[in-house]
């Protein structure tokens, strides 16, 4: 128990196991009223598995839940929602052309005569929870006319409207700019103060210094140990998370002296209404640069506009001297520029074709016979590069949907090494991988700039972001507020940045 | 085009063109407003209503129902054999080609025949629900199989022949005039006005929104997808057992053919009213405007004397016409 | 786990292959019994005549289930070509001759104008499901309504009796004792096999219908291979469309009705995925042929059209029931 009261949720000895995986093993968990208790750990550590038993969403194979006290199995989210656990999902399911107050009272709609839906109370309703926590939102409206980060509101209002003593919130900075994190801060913290109990889900550790009462770390499925904030420094959570200490002043990194080399490309007031805002940098030969910032700056967006996935309302890219015109994909591929998507799965490969066939897509017109493609042309070609990427797969054929995460990541990159291409952007290309790959990635990537290739790197990691740039971007609300030497990047001026600080 | 005037255009524009439509019939017709025409049309819309209220349950959750047709004919002509006695057997060819009107012999009273072709309806219909919920086909590939099929089925069963005799009672359902309204039109607004209370007031009716909107946002909140998704072809299912009775009703016999196309009317006043075919969005109201201006549309390329040909084309047309409008005005809206 | 599913999705895919293979052998082993000399030569050349014209729109088809689409129009574009093909043999009917012969131009600039035609109809299913975001069985469905419709406005709705000898010879012509449309099967089949695996374009259409998103960031532009997928399925119907109208002598706006039913039967039982990105003609041949199959032997055992289309409803859900239980996605998702 903690200090802050008595425990509302008690899980004991939770395990759950998934055929050939140990997602959970045997672990602790609880949650005080009146605190905030953060639950931190890589991806993969069980975190999420760990709520979707506490929410009710998949049964335990193992271990004991207590409610108040009492026994409790909790047989679906209906059941949690009934005993007053929420959860509010990383990635909010929602109906958009329901309205905000049917998204919140869904299929628990207020009855008035004649056991019909009144419209007029469901309003009503909807507008004391929404004002409970200070948001003017009209819940007539759809909620998919609504941006992401007032949706996740609106889905703080459906737990309070559940009445929830537990609520669960799932890595819900991903949505947020730096004024509406703070706008969360301030809810969570005022839930706190009426004795409800929050669980805090996060990989950003400055957020779990500044809202977090305790915290939990897992890792591999099994339970690290539980601290009080005020016992626990930055290095010893790393410590935990990881199980090494990892060096976070990035000495190894890139320092290159980047202003003697020649610039590869340049861009000039890149503008795209509502999510990028005059966007000016250049690209060395050579250099790494490394993009950060919070969820929501408009990183993802700048790689998608640069490789022409989304089309940018006005702005110039100019490539080695010549100006380029960028309206797809192709067109970008075809001028040396390539993309490794954030979203890896369903953008960066084809889950269901082999390795040699996701490897090869690209580079496929210079695989040819003399007038049809060569098997063995390709065969060889994918070999070559599963042996000098250390790709780990039985054989060529094999479907990439069984490969790792870190092997996917592999076979994105393998895909456009072979082109002969100038820029390379990497969009978060270690997210979900283990430790391990995630160094072998980062060595890749830095080869591609020993080579000569110009690299963006879009990292949420700061220590990742130090480790491997020769210069730092920083993006914040579609902006880019500074860009810095690596010399000059420290986390502290980094996070300024990205909450918003102006660059001199 | 500026926001309001989009707005304006999407909250409105339903009504313009039917009133547009209203006044080019007028034009081409100045005995438009006369009682007998205007029954005749409110007629004709509500049986293309009956199936449409059915269709927009359907392409609520995300699916289509391409058997209504092939369901009204075969409803027809199930009603009009037990009416004989004849349910279960494939009679003869000679049996078919009566001399004046044959006794009524009917399995069962009045109105349990009703009934039970009304169920056998919603069977079908629930079949084709199940099919595509179980194994996760589209529904479009699973209805356009049952349509084959009835419709072989009931061509079959009476070798393609009509079955001539239908009782009192069921004439009055296709001809009554209660209160000088055409019943089919009474049976048609009525209906609507159930199926608008139940998918608007109640928890069940909001569920296949939800559903059809959003499964896994459906199943946050505790609901159990299995049988909203079926839901909606057990009633397109029914409506089309329905109109098949009221047609046997109105032809005076069974008729294995009829029906044929109706299918896409229904689904061109759907689609016209503003129900999205990817699901979750739509209303029964904008169904039912749909249906006068798919009537009116009728109505005036008939005037038009253009052939039943062109017509179909036109509807095709139609169709994708209103898909495409309704494609852009939503993107406009920014979603 | 991995190993598992690898095990099981291996298991899976071989089983269903050999399953195909059986109900091949079976087939032939039944219709061999009911007719002795079905394994001559000279039937199974016949065979081969009347398997190639649904041969040529399931190649066409194939293309486009690769994509993830659906193409509900072939049938219609077939009869309209073949419509077109009559029509301008008899230009003359519209300057009031009936019967005669009176080409616009010679017969094969009429071939070539006719598969342009077709290929066109494709051209606009494909543009305006790509630029007006409409989903593909809707637009199609619009377009078969529409093509149909318009085979019948060009021609009345009359039949167009007697082609010229260049027409006759493509639809029952003779090279040696092989039927020439087999040949030009034969070797639409080989083309299209060299097209999908051993060509960059092949290998495109494979990754857009897998995963579309993928594919345009890997340097690929899905809507033209969406486009050029509903082209090819356009023109491998107008080239049935002349085909048949040669062997049948005549130009009808009432052929090949349901034929895109078989044609879907027969790309789903050959294997090809309606999820896309996996499957190919060579698989699709074993589909016509197991249809055709079927086909004969229900008209061997002297079943009627209807009953033979109540059967064939049941086959193609059987098949696609099948077809989706191997798959990880299921068949087009929503219900």
């Amino acid at each position: 128990m903690s200090e802050a009261g008595t425990a509302l949720l008690e899980a004991r000895g939770i395990s759950k196991i998934y055929p050939g995986v140990v997602a959970l093993d045997n672990v602790d968990f609880q949650v005080c009223a009146g605190e905030v208790h953060c639950l931190a750990g890589e991806n993969g550590a069980g975190k999420s598995t760990l709520i979707e038993i506490l929410g009710g969403s998949y049964p335990k194979d193992a271990g004991t839940i207590r409610l108040h006290g009492r026994v409790v199995e909790l047989t679906s989210p209906r059941h949690a929602h009934d005993l007053g656990i929420a959860v509010l999902h990383q990635e909010i399911p929602i109906l958009s052309d329901l309205s905000v107050a049917e998204n919140i009272f869904l299929s628990r709609q207020p009855r008035g005569g004649a056991r019909l839906i009144s419209y007029a109370e469901m309003n009503r309703q909807a507008r004391r929870w929404l004002e409970m926590i200070q948001v003017d939102i009209d819940p007539r409206t759809p909620l998919g006319n609504l941006p992401l980060s007032r949706q996740q509101l609106v889905s703080i209002a459906k737990a309070l409207s559940l009445e929830a003593r537990v609520i669960i919130f799932d890595e819900p900075s991903a949505v947020l700019t730096t004024a509406e994190l703070k706008r969360l801060f301030e809810i969570i913290n005022s839930l706190k103060a009426e004795g409800r109990g929050i669980v805090y889900i996060s990989h950003r550790l400055e957020e779990i210094f500044e809202i977090g009462d305790r915290v939990t770390v897992l890792r591999n499925g099994k339970l690290v140990g539980t601290e009080p904030i005020g016992r626990i420094d930055r290095r010893t959570l790393i410590k935990m998370l990881v199980g090494r200490e990892i060096d976070e002043s990035g000495a190894g990194g890139g320092s290159k002296a980047v202003e003697g080399l020649p610039p590869v490309l340049e861009v000039r007031g890149l503008n795209r209404k509502g999510v990028l805002a005059d966007i000016n940098f250049s690209l060395h030969k050579g250099e790494i640069l490394g993009v950060y910032g919070l969820v929501g700056a408009g990183r993802t967006e700048l790689a998608r506009a640069l490789i022409g996935a989304d089309r940018a309302d006005s702005g110039e890219v100019w490539l080695e001297g010549r100006r380029l015109r960028i309206d797809s994909p192709r067109a970008a591929i075809r001028n040396g520029l390539c993309l490794s998507p954030e979203d890896r799965k369903t953008q960066g490969v084809f889950l269901d074709k082999s390795v040699q066939d996701n490897i090869c897509l690209p580079s496929l017109k210079n695989l040819k016979g003399r007038l049809f493609l060569s098997y063995g042309k390709i065969a060889r070609y994918a070999a070559d590069f599963v042996s000098k990427l250390r790709i780990v797969t039985p054989h060529l054929q094999q479907q990439v949907k069984f490969l790792s995460g870190g092997n996917q990541q592999k076979v994105v990159l393998a895909k456009w090494l072979g082109m002969r291409l100038k820029v390379f952007i990497f969009d978060e290309p270690t997210r979900g991988i283990d430790v391990g790959a995630k160094e072998e990635i980062r060595s890749l990537i830095k080869a591609l700039a020993a080579e000569g290739k110009a690299v963006i790197m879009i990292s949420s990691e700061i220590p990742e972001i130090l480790s491997i740039s020769d210069r730092v971007a920083v993006m914040h609300e579609g902006r880019i507020e500074a860009v810095l030497p690596r010399r000059e990047a420290t986390r502290e001026r980094l996070m300024g940045y990205s909450m918003g600080a102006k660059s001199e | 085009m500026k926001p309001k005037v989009n707005q304006l255009l999407v909250d409105y524009g339903l009504y313009f063109v039917l009133l547009a439509l209203i006044i080019i019939s007028t034009i081409l017709s100045p005995l438009f407003f006369s009682y007998m025409n205007l029954a005749n049309l409110l007629t004709q819309a509500s049986f293309t209503g009956l199936l449409a209220l059915g269709m927009t349950f359907v392409i609520l959750m995300g699916g289509i129902d391409l058997s209504v047709g092939s369901l009204v004919g075969f409803s027809s002509i199930l009603y009009a054999s037990i009416l004989h006695g004849a349910v279960f057997t494939f009679m003869p060819k000679e049996i078919f080609i009566y001399a004046g009107a044959p006794k009524l012999t009917p399995i069962l009273p009045l109105p349990l025949d009703i009934l039970f072709v009304l169920v056998v309806g919603a069977f079908f219909g629930f079949i084709s629900g199940f099919i595509s919920y179980r194994f996760r086909i589209h529904s479009f590939i699973v209805t356009l199989c049952v349509m084959i099929f009835t419709r072989g089925l009931a061509v079959s069963y009476t070798h393609g022949q009509p079955l001539f005799g239908m009782p009192d009672p069921v004439s009055f359902l296709a001809y009554g005039l209660p209160a000088k309204i055409p019943m089919p039109t009474i049976i048609w607004l009525g209906s609507s006005l159930f199926c608008l209370l139940l998918l608007r007031y109640t928890r069940f009716g909001r569920g296949i929104y939800a559903v059809g909107g959003g499964e896994e946002a459906a199943r946050l909140s505790g609901i159990q997808p299995a049988w909203y998704r079926i839901f909606p072809y057990i009633v397109s299912g029914f409506f089309a057992a329905l109109v098949g009775i009221m047609m046997s009703g109105r032809m005076g016999c069974g008729d294995p053919k009829i029906g044929q196309g109706w299918e896409l009317d229904a689904i061109a006043a759907v689609v016209i009213g503003g129900t999205s075919l990817s699901g979750g969005k739509g209303s029964i109201g904008g169904t039912v405007v749909g249906v006068l201006i798919m009537g009116l549309i009728i109505n005036i390329m008939n005037l038009l004397e253009i052939a039943a040909y062109p017509q179909q084309m036109a509807k095709g047309i139609i169709i994708v016409a209103a898909l495409a409008l309704h494609s852009v005005l939503s993107r406009r809206r920014g979603r | 786990m991995k190993a598992k599913i690898l095990r099981d999705s291996r298991r899976g895919i071989v089983f269903m292959s050999l399953s195909r293979y059986l109900a091949l052998i079976i087939l032939v082993i039944v219709a061999t019994l009911l007719a002795p000399g079905f394994l001559s030569l000279q039937n199974v050349l016949n065979l081969l005549r009347s398997f190639s014209f649904l041969g040529f729109i399931s190649i066409g088809m194939t293309f486009v289930i690769l994509s993830a689409g659906i193409d509900l129009s072939v049938a219609s574009i077939l009869a309209f070509s073949g419509v077109v093909l009559g029509l301008f043999q008899h230009w003359g009917i519209y300057l009031g001759h009936v019967d005669n012969l009176s080409l616009i131009y010679p017969t094969p600039f009429i071939f070539l104008t006719v598969l342009v035609i077709g290929t066109l109809l494709g051209f606009l299913n494909g543009l305006v499901i790509t630029r007006l975001k409409i989903v593909d069985f809707a637009v199609t469905l619009g377009m078969m309504v529409f093509a149909r419709g318009l085979a019948f406005a060009i021609s009345g709705g009359r039949t167009i009796f007697g082609l010229d000898k260049m027409a006759l010879f493509v639809g029952r012509g003779m090279v040696g004792s092989v039927p020439f449309v087999a040949i030009l099967w034969v070797f639409a089949i080989i083309v299209c096999t060299l097209l999908l695996r051993y060509t960059v374009f092949g290998k495109n259409l494979y990754a857009c219908g897998e995963n579309p998103e993928a594919a345009r960031l890997s340097g690929i532009d899905p809507v033209f291979y969406k486009i050029t997928v509903y082209s090819i399925s356009g023109f491998f119907a107008a080239l049935a469309g002349i085909c048949m109208a040669g062997r049948l002598n005549l130009g009808e706006p009432r052929v090949a009705t349901g034929w895109e039913l078989d044609a879907i039967a027969a790309v789903v039982i050959g294997g090809t995925s309606f999820a896309g990105g996996r499957g190919g003609v060579v698989q699709t041949i074993l589909g016509v042929v197991i249809i055709g199959l079927i086909r004969n032997i229900l008209s061997l055992l002297g079943i009627l059209p209807d009953p033979q289309e109540m059967i064939m409803g049941g086959v193609l859900l059987l098949a696609v029931i099948l077809g989706s239980l191997g798959s990880r996605k299921g068949s087009l998702a929503h219900a």
